[in-house]
């Protein structure tokens, strides 16, 4: 029996099928390195805040932040401190995402990387889409269809996601009250 | 978790201060190390799999390729759920246009409660399904539980994926993404509803992917029944394609549908798009074919707050005379199948909490829709007026979080024959 042509590329694709989206898009490991270059040094801090400070970051954040404990990262050279790195982790619709927000010394998002996504492809965020939060602090308005535009058909990823990246903002605010009075309105 | 941390947390935090105080250096440095130890383990857990090293990908196993044996290294599979569901209540004038009574009765119902599964195979395959209960249960014969959608996917890369199973056609901007927090008005555009039936889905196969700016989705799917036959009602004037959807319930598939959409977004937030319906609804109980053809135009965006839409949609049903002798419409009735039909419509809606801290969303909106079942009528059969419409919509979204709505509506309903009905109408609605 010979099959159609068309029949035959499709099989033959799916033969070659390759996985393009798994779960762990990214170790914490190749973040890092992506966050910092060859060289520079990366020490792991833990932060344990207080209520004061949990209150102040959830007002400031407009977020529920959740833990008290927080580690990040921070890669320093000889000229100082080049950037903070921190990680976040929240269900989307009932399973769960990780992203990595690395902030510029001045508090600044310098890009959002996404490490793993469990819910269906069809909710994963594009890099475009992604890229939106690049130079933004936390007085920008980064809610959904504010500052931040909804990613048509990802609602439930859109508003997790921006709410996940200004609780980082606003814990990394609290744990240094001088980028706060710099960033926050 | 949370009290797993805050148990070592209540533990280990008067400790290290005690041994601050009172231990000698080496057991501080003890304590620090044990709680660095500690937080590292936090962190791991909030993480989950990413802050795993993942196995060498490109190691063979169980003897097959390095590809083919990623499903048996892959971690447990993952079931997801999901849902959301809509109440509306409808308060109907006791007039209509023309002043005669209107014999509406006002209405609450509990209009849709749906179901998400979802589960992922592998990598690469992935089966998403939607189960809906209709008007709160189908005891006393109102209500109706359906299957809405429940595919598989196969996605062999970014740009290109194969789709089986029943899927929605991918038409208009609601019949896909129809989830009630996502539209203005307790009701849907009632252009989206009459010429674009949604929620339309039909049994199929096709290719779906996207590339850059670019998506698209092009299906073969099962036709529409023009005829009455078998629990599916066919053709209407008033209603145009509306019943001769089979739902993908035992379907006639004597007549295949071609089906292809192109979007293009180029700018996040913004996004325009096309896509075309082609086939046959005869399904063999007429002599003649009946083709059917459906297109549509699509634009919506957002920017600061504001929010616009619009569509235009236009179809023609062909052979629609023999559809009516077949149906039984008369001329006289003036109930016949139009040959061609069309609608569109516009909307803008505007968060003014956006001006405010606020993280609530309240946007007052305004819909304007004209659309016409009967544009054209075969020869020898006239139109109905009432069939020619124009709709406006006033209303309020509120949203406490994103995943609930509240909505409040007015809408005018003219039509050419002045027999429309006014209507207010409220709406509650969630997503999870």
């Amino acid at each position: 029996m010979k099959l159609p042509r068309g029949l035959a590329v499709l099989v033959l694709l799916l033969l070659g099928a390759r996985p393009v989206l798994g779960r762990v898009l990214m170790t914490q490991k190749d973040a890092l390195a992506l966050a910092f270059p060859a060289g520079v040094k990366v020490d792991r801090r833990t932060a344990y805040l207080d209520a004061e400070q949990l209150k102040a970051a959830e007002a400031d954040g407009r977020v529920k932040i959740g833990s008290k404990v927080w580690s990040y990262y921070v890669g320093t050279s000889s000229a100082g401190v080049l950037g903070y790195a921190y990680f976040d982790t929240h269900v989307v619709r009932t399973m769960p995402e990780t992203f990595m927000a690395v902030l510029e010394p001045g508090g600044a998002v310098r890009f959002v990387e996404l490490l793993s996504f469990q819910e269906p492809d069809d909710y994963l965020p594009s890099e475009r889409w992604l890229k939106q939060f690049q130079g933004k602090e936390l007085k920008d308005d980064l809610l959904v269809h504010r500052a931040i535009r909804n990613m048509t058909g990802a609602s439930l990823t859109s508003e997790t996601l921006s709410s996940g990246v200004r609780r980082i903002l606003a814990v990394h605010a609290v744990l240094h009250p001088k980028i706060r009075i710099l960033t926050s309105r | 978790m949370r009290a797993l941390i805050a148990l070592l947390l209540t533990i280990l935090l008067p400790l290290f201060a005690a041994a601050q105080a009172d231990l000698p250096a080496d057991r501080v440095s003890e304590l620090e190390r044990k709680l660095d130890a500690l937080s590292q383990e936090i962190e791991r857990m909030k993480m989950g799999e990413a802050a795993v090293e993942p196995q060498a990908a490109d190691k063979a196993s169980e003897g097959h390729a390095p590809a083919a044996s990623k499903v048996y290294r892959a971690a447990p599979s993952k079931v997801s759920i999901g849902g959301y569901g809509e109440m509306t209540y409808q308060n109907f004038s006791k007039r209509k246009q023309d002043a005669d009574a209107a014999g509406l009765r006002d209405e609450a119902d509990f209009l849709r409660a749906v179901l998400y599964t979802g589960y992922k195979f592998n990598d690469w395959i992935l089966f998403n399904s939607e189960l809906e209960f209709e008007h709160g249960t189908t005891g006393n014969g109102r209500g109706e539980a359906s299957l809405e959608q429940a595919y598989l996917d196969f996605r062999v890369s970014k740009p290109f994926g194969v789709r089986a199973g029943m899927m929605l056609v991918p038409m208009g901007i609601t019949n896909e993404i129809h989830e009630p927090t996502t539209f203005h008005g307790a009701r849907r555009p009632s252009v989206e509803q009459t010429i674009i039936p949604t929620t339309w889905r039909e049994n199929g196969v096709g290719v779906f992917g996207e590339y850059g700016m670019l998506s698209y989705r092009t299906y073969l799917m099962t036709g529409l029944q023009a005829v009455t036959n078998t629990g599916v009602t066919g053709f209407s004037g008033a209603n145009g394609l509306r019943s001769g959807r089979s739902s993908g319930a035992k379907s006639f598939a004597e007549d295949l549908a071609w089906v292809g959409r192109l979007d293009v977004s180029p700018i996040e937030g913004a996004r325009a798009g096309a896509s075309l319906y082609q086939g046959q609804a005869d399904q063999g109980f007429a002599v003649h074919a009946v083709p059917v053809s459906l297109w549509e135009v699509h634009a919506q965006a957002e920017h600061s707050g504001a929010e616009v839409k619009a569509l235009y949609a236009e179809g023609t049903i062909g052979n629609a005379d023999t559809v009516n002798s077949l149906q039984g419409f008369t001329n006289a009735a003036r109930t016949t199948v139009g040959s061609r039909l069309f609608g569109g419509y516009a909307e803008a809606a505007f968060n003014v909490l956006s001006l405010t801290r606020s993280t609530h969303y309240l946007a007052p909106f305004f819909r304007y829709e004209r659309y016409d079942t009967q544009w054209r009528t075969p020869g020898g059969f006239s139109k109905n007026p009432a069939n020619s419409r124009v709709e406006y919509a006033v209303g309020l979204t509120y949203k406490p979080i994103p995943q609930i709505a509240v909505k409040l509506d007015q809408q005018w309903k003219l039509n050419q024959a002045r027999t429309g009905v006014n209507q207010w109408n409220l709406g509650l609605a969630y997503i999870f």
